[in-house]
């Protein structure tokens, strides 16, 4: 295991998500028996606790990839090599564009009571890029579930056509899909510099209004309205507690503060927009406009998209991570930009530092509670960087014929292992 | 016959040519740095990024990476694709196979409806089936491929309660799976391809029975069904073959959209992920082959048609 990467000058850095999560690693020491000492420079208490976030499964086998990759391949995947592990199913059949077909592990260590695992004998996984091919698939019975991905998750239109048309035999699995916010680039000069400029965009957006309109139908504003299923941590949960004020009122206050920092007849901000989903920001246009303020979305493909959303270019964006399920985890959305180049909004306030560090050396969980409460209020209010909107929740279509199905708890990148699936088609 | 085939032969050597100019500038005016956006999601260094430059050859003059590449492209496809870890070659085998088979089954079926079909259209007394014609060709050009399929599944679906099956099979593997799945949009690349050659069959065909000979012909007692499809349509098969040498092209081009919406993995998918993966070293070559199997087709169009029709031998 060795989640981290050797840089030319021998030193070891973890990959830029995690890495303010783990500080610094001094050195990694392969012992006997197929142990690693990993010695960091300062103590962290939450250390299994990181070493629990599900990002961290996926595993490289390094004594077929090193070799290649000294070799000058640098893109080398593990499905190059061939996956190595211990889970329920293994790699049986792979056609590139087409079918990566997964089977059953006679050797996985994990029962369900008496029951050795995992139940199914074999799962295809079919490539389907285009989401109606997808819809019609499972609507005639090709396919027993969707895909987890951005343009599959089913949106409250499609969902509905589901429901009428498969009765009974659907059911939708709801996870938690990240949440939605804009985010202002303070390392670039504008009037959202201004602190009153930024409340008042926070006070004018309708949250509500977000969710049918930028996230496909299906989210949430408030922890109180997320689906039952979904068991968001709520003791870090406190957003968006913050500026519940009835609409219009929150409205005539943001008016007044665009009038007292000078801007009553609004302003021009650019938006960072990702070309695979432009919904989120033309609902800030729309919004906006309402403030004056001309939002001019910047529309880009994947490619310019990785590259802006760790530059400091443009006035406004999204971000693109959801924050790691450990309140650690989020300083790399949260925190300084320089330390953080994936951080929502650009910033260089210490301030975030120090409440980060008392975060990390808090050992109760009061403690940890209301320091992360302190770290939201500053984040999200006393400065207003971010603007939280709603949160999506990500909606996957299964054949009510699919039983034993792990709702994942923190997002759909986890318990994808489909272990303890059974199908009953009594 | 030899020296048009030359002529014909180093005309599309100089557009081939003219082509691999055309792409390789067209990726470079695009903006941004190559390097930084295959490495963009990727935690890098600086020296890591100047040595992928360098890798690349992005640091060489432009004129030694056209040369480069061209070279590479046309010894054989060497090199691997960034986004995936294949080999080029064994990519462009792989998707180009699919691709030529899905566009050689709508060329098949639109050459195989649309002969016959225009020509009996042609004849002045069938209007209703001009009348259908014309309707079946001002839709196959007006309306957007990937909208009729998206239909055309809904429609299978609520009328059959049936899809396309959703794993791709070569034709040797399981035949009717790749049947089933291919017949589909092979059916619409060739109503868009049928809605070009229809109207130049039925204009060929309709020119050629104003012609003395036709009338000669009907003279010596031949019935009007011989007329039409023995003399009077033969004329029109020469151009129906020039014309889908050039729609094989678009046959492939039609088949980038086509191919995502059905699954297929042939090379306009392919070209797609390329483009969407930034991949840019891909898709450079990528359309370069596409361009030479285009032209490649038209090539040996004109050389079929040197064959069939005398006439065009010297009209070089």
């Amino acid at each position: 295991m060795f989640f981290g990467a050797e840089a030319d000058d021998g030193s070891v850095r973890a990959p830029a998500y995690f890495a303010r999560e783990l500080g610094e690693a001094l050195s990694v020491e392969l012992l006997p028996f197929d142990r690693v000492r990993v010695t960091f420079a300062e103590r962290n208490p939450h250390f299994l606790d990181i070493l629990a976030n599900p990002r961290f499964t996926i595993s490289h086998p390094r004594h077929l990839m090193e070799e290649r990759i000294r070799a000058g391949e640098v893109s080398l995947t593990p499905s190059d090599v061939g996956l190595v592990g211990l889970g329920p199913f293994a790699l049986a059949r792979y056609r590139r564009g087409s079918l990566i077909r997964l089977e059953r592990n006679d050797e996985y260590w994990e029962r369900e009571g008496r029951n050795r695992l995992p139940y199914l004998d074999r799962i295809d996984y079919v490539v389907m890029p285009d989401p109606f091919a997808m819809d019609a698939a499972f609507r005639s019975g090709r396919i027993d579930g969707g895909a987890r991905g951005q343009a599959h998750y089913l949106s409250q239109e499609r969902r509905e056509i589901y429901e009428a048309e498969l009765g009974a035999s659907v059911r939708f699995l709801e996870m938690e899909g990240g949440n939605f916010r804009l985010a202002f680039n303070m390392l670039k000069d504008g009037p959202w510099q201004d602190l009153r400029v930024r409340r008042a965009i926070a006070l004018w957006i309708d949250k509500r209004a977000a969710i049918p309109a930028a996230l496909g139908g299906s989210g949430w504003t408030t922890p109180d309205l997320g689906p039952s299923n979904i068991p968001v941590p709520r003791f870090f949960v406190n957003w968006p507690r913050f500026d519940r004020e009835p609409l219009t009122e929150r409205r005539e206050r943001a008016l007044e503060l665009m009038a007292e920092a000078g801007y009553a007849d609004g302003f021009s901000m650019g938006h960072l927009v990702r070309g695979i989903n432009t919904a989120p920001g033309e609902f800030l246009k729309d919004q906006l406009a309402g403030l004056n303020i001309d939002l001019y979305l910047q529309i880009v493909d994947e490619g310019e998209w990785n590259r802006a959303r760790v530059s400091a270019d443009y006035d406004s964006q999204q971000g693109r991570l959801t924050p790691s399920p450990i309140p650690e985890g989020t300083e790399s959305v949260y925190g300084r930009y320089s330390s953080n180049p994936d951080a929502y909004a650009k910033h260089e306030d210490p301030q975030l530092d120090r409440l980060y560090d008392r975060l990390r050396l808090a050992t109760s969980q009061d403690g940890r509670i209301q320091i992360w409460r302190e770290l939201e209020r500053y984040l999200f209010v006393e400065q207003t960087y971010i603007v939280p909107i709603a949160e999506s929740i990500n909606v996957v279509p299964y054949r009510s014929w699919v039983r034993g199905l792990a709702v994942p708890s923190e997002d759909a990148h986890t318990f994808n292992d489909h272990a303890t699936v059974w199908l009953d088609r009594r | 016959m030899g020296r048009a085939f030359g002529h014909r032969l180093g005309a599309a050597a100089i557009q081939l040519f003219f082509a691999s100019l055309l792409v390789f500038a067209l990726i470079r005016v695009l903006p941004g740095d190559l390097a930084l956006s295959i490495l963009a999601d990727t935690p890098h260094t600086i020296e890591t990024r100047e040595a992928l430059r360098e890798e690349l050859g992005l640091n060489d003059p432009q004129v030694v990476q056209y040369a480069r590449w061209l070279w590479e492209t046309l010894t054989g496809l060497r090199g691997v694709a960034r986004s995936t870890g294949e080999p080029i070659r064994a990519l462009v085998a792989r998707q180009l196979g699919v691709t030529l088979l899905l566009a050689l089954y709508a060329v098949t079926i639109s050459l195989a409806f649309a002969i016959p079909l225009g020509i009996a259209a042609a004849h002045p007394k069938r209007r209703v089936l001009g009348a259908a014609v014309e309707g079946v060709t001002a839709l196959g050009l007006a309306v957007p491929g990937f909208w009729v399929a998206l239909l055309l599944i809904l429609g299978l679906l609520r009328l059959f309660a049936w899809s396309p099956p959703i794993i791709y099979f070569g034709p040797l593997e399981f035949f009717s799976d790749h049947f089933a799945l291919m017949i589909w949009p092979a059916i619409l690349l060739a109503w868009q391809h049928a809605a070009h050659l229809l109207p130049v069959v039925r204009a060929e065909t309709s020119r050629a029975l104003a012609n003395p000979f036709t009338v000669a012909a009907r003279a010596r007692g031949l019935s009007e069904r011989r007329v039409l499809y023995r003399h009077a349509g033969r004329l029109a098969l020469w151009p129906a073959i020039s014309v889908s040498g050039v729609q094989f092209g678009g046959a492939i081009a039609g088949s980038l959209v086509l191919e995502t919406i059905f699954g297929i993995p042939g090379i306009g998918r392919g070209l797609v992920n390329a483009a969407l993966a930034r991949d840019l070293p891909l898709v450079q070559t990528l359309v370069f082959v596409i361009v030479a199997i285009v032209l490649g087709v038209m090539l040996a169009a004109d050389l079929l048609g040197l064959m069939l029709d005398p006439r065009t031998r010297y009209t070089t």
